[in-house]
């Protein structure tokens, strides 16, 4: 419990004496109690404010050097993803569509499902203003998944090779960089724009 | 500034709460305006009073416990006719028009917040009979519009499928649906994206300024989110421990936070590209009803003096609409 940052005496506390961040500390404690290698950690902080993210993925960070942790850490906010992360792998409809070192995935995006979330990133600043693009639609019925590329429907660069033929998932020269689209070598897709 | 321009005014609004472990200050003395058409962002942690002073603006403040027991909110109506909404009957009349019907809010959990045994239609359109007097047919072709509206596909087979059938981003999207039914003038939303991912959380922020565009309708949104309020918001009221600390238009704020705990906050959110570990605020939010003496952020506090910890500061004013409650500006 000291390990996560609480303390000895509230051992014998319910978890509703406990606030958010207290919690997702027992959480923590309780993952490592039978000192795995391997934390799966699905969605840590969603529930959590900034003030408390910022304290539980430095926790984080901090067990994983001191106990040499390795993470799978599933969250759909960018900017956590981004921070935490050594190797991002962005899902869509239960395929994997792009993985690769987490700088190299922000910069340079080579599926266009990656493009379009990280143009859906709010602008860290009122004055920035660059141009928030929504992604039109919804995701399809993963038990009627439309044929081809699942993607294809709301990806503007589709062509009629998307609707037929299903991309799979290859890995791109020699690098660590591997993404599921028919035009991932052709297409020249945008990078997140660092605010400042 | 035109008083013709204000829909809402918050003047010195204490809502209490009256517990056994003592008197629980959950809002004192806040203070905000809330302009025609405009977006006002409401900023702070859990447990700050940032839903309770939602809840005081629709009367929804749970009794016997709760309580409004101080200050007042005037609501100027379409006619110009103002209201004091902290004076009226909770279950009145003119309550029970305002509510739902002028003053529209999409809670914080759509998981609870949608009845279970109700088919989401039929939870439209009993809100849209309550207020717009529409036959049962006009209601239920107003409730598919609705859902189109919020981008809910196949709307005319959704409306009759029941909360747990629908995903958590959905359920939001009913929400949302439910309370633009009747055209509000002012829709409150407490924390209604933190929910849903980067790509819907988007669409339903392009939404709400859509019709905001469109209807002329201002927005009251709560969040812990500072990207949302830079996004959405026009001012900003940022909230600790039951009192507004800081207060400016929105650039400003970003630009120029003057208060700590408003520091603190834009200093802790992770930024892409900059891997450095995150600041964190020490602590954790004290309990209300056992506030310390003083300034309630000064045990928290970098810079706290010694005048922080026996005295609560005033608000004082920064120029430009810019108002902080911190001894270190006054």
């Amino acid at each position: 419990m000291e390990l996560v940052g609480l303390n000895a005496w509230q051992f014998n506390q319910y978890p509703h004496e406990f606030s958010g961040g207290q919690r997702q500390r027992v959480g923590i404690a309780r993952a490592l109690a039978l000192n795995p290698d391997l934390i799966i950690c699905d969605e840590p902080v969603s529930a959590l404010d900034v003030s408390v993210q910022a304290q539980i993925l430095n926790l984080l960070e901090d067990l994983q050097k001191k106990l040499n942790l390795t993470y799978l850490f599933i969250a759909h906010d960018l900017s956590v993803v981004e921070h935490i992360s050594d190797r991002v792998m962005v899902m869509y409809l239960g395929k994997i569509v792009e993985i690769a070192k987490s700088e190299e995935l922000y910069e340079q995006p080579l599926h266009p499902y990656t493009e379009a979330l990280l143009k859906a990133i709010p602008a860290s600043h009122p004055k920035n203003t660059r141009k928030r693009e929504t992604l039109p639609g919804n995701l399809p019925d993963p038990s009627n998944p439309p044929g081809g590329c699942n993607f294809h429907l709301r990806c503007k660069y589709s062509t009629d090779l998307c609707a037929k033929e299903e991309p799979l998932l290859k890995e791109l020269n020699g690098s660590d960089h591997s993404v599921a689209c028919h035009y991932a070598e052709t297409l020249s897709l945008d990078g997140f724009e660092s605010s400042f | 500034m035109n008083n013709d321009n204000i829909l809402l005014t918050c003047s010195g609004l204490r809502t209490y709460f009256y517990t056994d472990d003592g008197v629980v200050k959950a809002v004192d003395d806040v203070n905000f305006t809330i302009e025609r058409g405009k977006t006002l962002g409401i900023v702070g942690e859990s447990g700050c009073g940032k839903s309770v002073t939602s809840h005081s603006i629709m009367q929804l403040v749970p009794k016997p416990h709760g309580k409004i027991s101080g200050g007042e909110i005037i609501y100027r109506g379409h006619d110009g006719e103002e209201v004091n909404i902290a004076d009226l009957d909770p279950f009145g009349p003119k309550m029970r028009q305002i509510r739902g019907n002028e003053i529209a809010m999409i809670f914080q959990e759509p998981m609870t917040s949608l009845n279970p045994v109700y088919s989401i239609g039929d939870q439209i359109i009993e809100s849209i009979r309550l207020h717009q007097k529409l036959n049962k047919k006009d209601a239920k072709a107003r409730a598919i519009e609705m859902l189109k509206l919020v981008g809910i596909p196949a709307a005319e087979l959704r409306v009759n499928e029941y909360p747990h059938q629908l995903s958590g981003g959905m359920r939001q999207r009913v929400m949302i649906a439910m309370a633009l039914s009747c055209n509000p003038k002012l829709l409150i939303a407490d924390e209604p994206t933190t929910a849903l991912d980067v790509t819907i959380e988007a669409q339903i922020l392009e939404l709400m300024v859509d019709l905001q565009k469109k209807l002329g309708m201002s927005i009251m949104i709560i969040t812990h989110d500072l990207g949302v309020v830079g996004e959405l918001a026009d001012d900003v009221a940022v909230m600790y421990a039951g009192k507004v600390v800081e207060n400016a238009a929105v650039v400003d704020l970003f630009d120029r936070p003057l208060h700590p705990y408003t520091q603190g906050l834009l200093n802790s959110r992770p930024v892409i590209g900059n891997k450095k570990r995150l600041f964190s605020i020490p602590g954790n939010v004290p309990h209300l009803a056992h506030l310390p003496k003083g300034c309630p952020f000064a045990a928290r506090c970098a810079n706290a003096k010694d005048i922080c910890l026996s005295e609560e500061p005033a608000v004082v004013d920064a120029g430009q609409g810019h108002s902080v409650r911190c001894w270190l500006h006054a």
